[in-house]
């Protein structure tokens, strides 16, 4: 009988130990933050409580990383969100060839991080980007800025890029949620006089809305740690314009090597995530509707 | 006639209304892959010579051939295979066996493996590099694909296990027991009777793996320091980073690392919305 008990959790063995190893993580990633440990200098590691905490309070570039990954989160996840909204209801429409336009549309999601970061860098590029090469034809500019290069335009670029790349999941996850929508529901309120738009009001959104809430968590924080394409673009500049937390604390301990540093940052990083989500859950409450 | 010109006005209004916004995403989506197939079958003196050239009259492979001779692209296309089959195949053992012991199981602390099976997504990636560190090196994984394909398989299991488990749910409790009565043990009823109905489960999910896993950058570029190791994206970045003003060689290579898992992407996505539909976002 005792193997009845035991037996569950043979089962789940592989995600109780994927679960040790993030426990594991963040005590690691505490105790480091608690550390003088730069990798560079390993003699001189010791204890120093709160140090790095201070630190970072200090430090003027984590104030603007930390505006620069609000800047991030909200510029790409609400586009995001809002295109893909748009994208899915696009599809759900019957027209001739939608299947073969739903596949070409929804493919930059399997295109890896690299090449569409690369692609979007060179179509950015100042003298030879295709983006200057259109507006100058059409004579919307005279000049070929370098997107990438300029501080005010860089984060703007980056954002785009990703915004290109996460489109498509949003889509794909909104089209599966708007075909479990029952017709009778479109056809009660039709009979009931509602047009196109009361009846996106009043049927589609409440419909969606779990899935929208948690979509838009899942995405804000999944852009809070994202760093690949600012990695593989900018590289947090120019002038550390579009240098966030994340990057920030990856460059704090790939470039500096400051580990107890970068363990502070994602500490605070992480508490701050469960905190947002937290309070996000509270104020919106997703289950309310089901 | 009134009434007449008044539909019409109304069906071109809804036509335009569909069409445009089609039109413009179809813009927004795929010009950036079309740009990056037509340079990479153009001559590197051609893609600087302003006003730009649209389409890639006369097409040539040069970039192709000249990207497999700066860096060892078979190379880098074997590595990323063995390692997102790896990962793959072994991420499917587990979950397969994880995700069914969720969904048929009431066990104490379920609930709580759940919420910190979500928990785990929020760490930052780059936090997790130290631990994998001291793992990989307790185990002397460090710098082989093995090594990469556990970290890999690691990162895959708890979206997985999530995905899977709504699958399951969807097939009745009673053909298990029915297989057990019949005299199965649980794993035989799991992969005689369960598994043949969750074909589409666990494709699904083999192959979000296997694209994720095969679009890897940060784990395998942290983890394998050898230059014969590289995956596909990791030789990317560093033939982007010894050829920094080739963009016909990068273009090249950017196709050879997108073409798999386009092919893929086409195969599944019709079912991917379905697959989504009936499981993951109603439960």
């Amino acid at each position: 009988m005792s193997s009845g008990r035991v037996q569950p959790y043979l089962f789940v063995l592989p995600l109780l130990a994927c679960v040790a190893f993030f426990i594991y993580n963040l005590a690691l990633m505490l105790f480091e933050s608690t550390q003088h440990h730069v990798l560079a200098y390993p003699l001189e590691r010791r204890f120093s409580g709160f140090e790095n905490y201070v630190r970072i309070l200090q430090d003027p570039m984590t104030r603007q990383s930390l505006i620069n990954s609000l800047v991030w989160v909200f510029g790409t996840t609400l586009p995001t969100f809002v295109l893909g909204l748009g994208l899915a209801l696009l599809l759900n429409q019957v027209f001739f060839g939608r299947g073969l336009y739903r596949a070409l549309v929804l493919s930059p999601w399997a295109i890896s991080g690299v090449v569409g970061a690369f692609a979007w860098a060179w179509m950015l590029n100042g003298p030879f980007g295709v983006l200057n090469d259109a507006l100058v034809r059409i004579g919307l500019l005279h000049t070929r800025p370098a997107w990438l290069a300029l501080p005010e335009t860089a984060m703007l670029g980056v954002v785009i890029s990703s915004v290109w790349r996460g489109l498509p999941f949003f889509a794909i996850t909104y089209l599966a949620a708007l075909q479990t929508i029952s017709r009778e529901l479109y056809e009660a309120a039709a009979i009931d006089g509602a047009g196109v738009a009361s009846r996106f009001r009043y049927v589609t959104l409440p419909m969606l809305r779990n899935v929208l809430v948690i979509t838009l968590l899942v995405r804000a924080l999944w852009s809070f740690n994202f760093i690949e394409n600012i990695f593989l673009m900018t590289y947090g500049g120019p002038a550390n314009a579009t240098t966030t937390w994340s990057f920030y604390l990856f460059q704090m301990f790939f470039d500096a090597g400051d580990l107890g540093y970068a363990a502070a940052m994602g500490m605070l990083l992480f508490v701050g995530l469960v905190a947002f989500a937290a309070v996000y859950l509270r104020v919106i409450r997703p289950a309310e509707v089901t | 006639m009134a009434v007449r010109r008044a539909t019409f006005d109304a069906q071109a209004v809804r036509t335009l209304s569909l069409r445009l916004p089609l039109v413009l995403f179809a813009v927004f989506t795929l010009f950036p892959i079309y740009w990056l197939a037509r340079s990479s079958l153009m001559a590197e003196g051609a893609l600087v010579r302003v006003p730009l050239q649209y389409a890639p009259l006369p097409p040539g492979l040069e970039n192709y051939i000249l990207a497999f001779g700066r860096i060892d692209l078979g190379r880098a296309v074997l590595n990323s295979a063995l390692v997102s089959i790896g990962a793959c195949v072994l991420s499917l053992a587990l979950v397969l066996v994880a995700a069914y012991g969720m969904s048929r199981f009431r066990f104490r602390g379920r609930s709580l493996l759940l919420l910190l099976l979500v928990a785990t997504q929020l760490i930052p990636q780059i936090m997790l590099l130290v631990p994998l560190f001291v793992v990989l090196g307790t185990l002397g994984l460090l710098d082989t694909l093995a090594g990469v394909t556990l970290a890999e398989t690691l990162g895959t299991l708890p979206f997985s296990a999530i995905l899977l488990k709504q699958f399951l749910d969807q097939i009745t409790p009673e053909l298990d027991e029915a297989a057990m009565l019949d005299g199965c043990g649980r794993l035989q009823a799991l992969i005689l009777v369960i598994m043949p109905l969750l074909i589409p489960g666990l494709v699904a999910v083999t192959i979000f793996n296997f694209i994720t896993v095969w679009n890897g950058l940060i784990l395998p570029a942290v983890l394998l320091l050898s230059p014969e190791n590289a995956t596909l994206p990791v030789a990317l970045v560093q033939l982007a980073a010894s050829n920094s003003n080739s963009w016909g060689l990068q273009a090249a290579g950017g196709m050879l690392n997108l073409v798999p898992t386009l092919v893929l992407f086409g195969l599944i996505q019709r079912f991917l919305v379905g697959g989504l539909a009936s499981g993951a976002v109603k439960g």
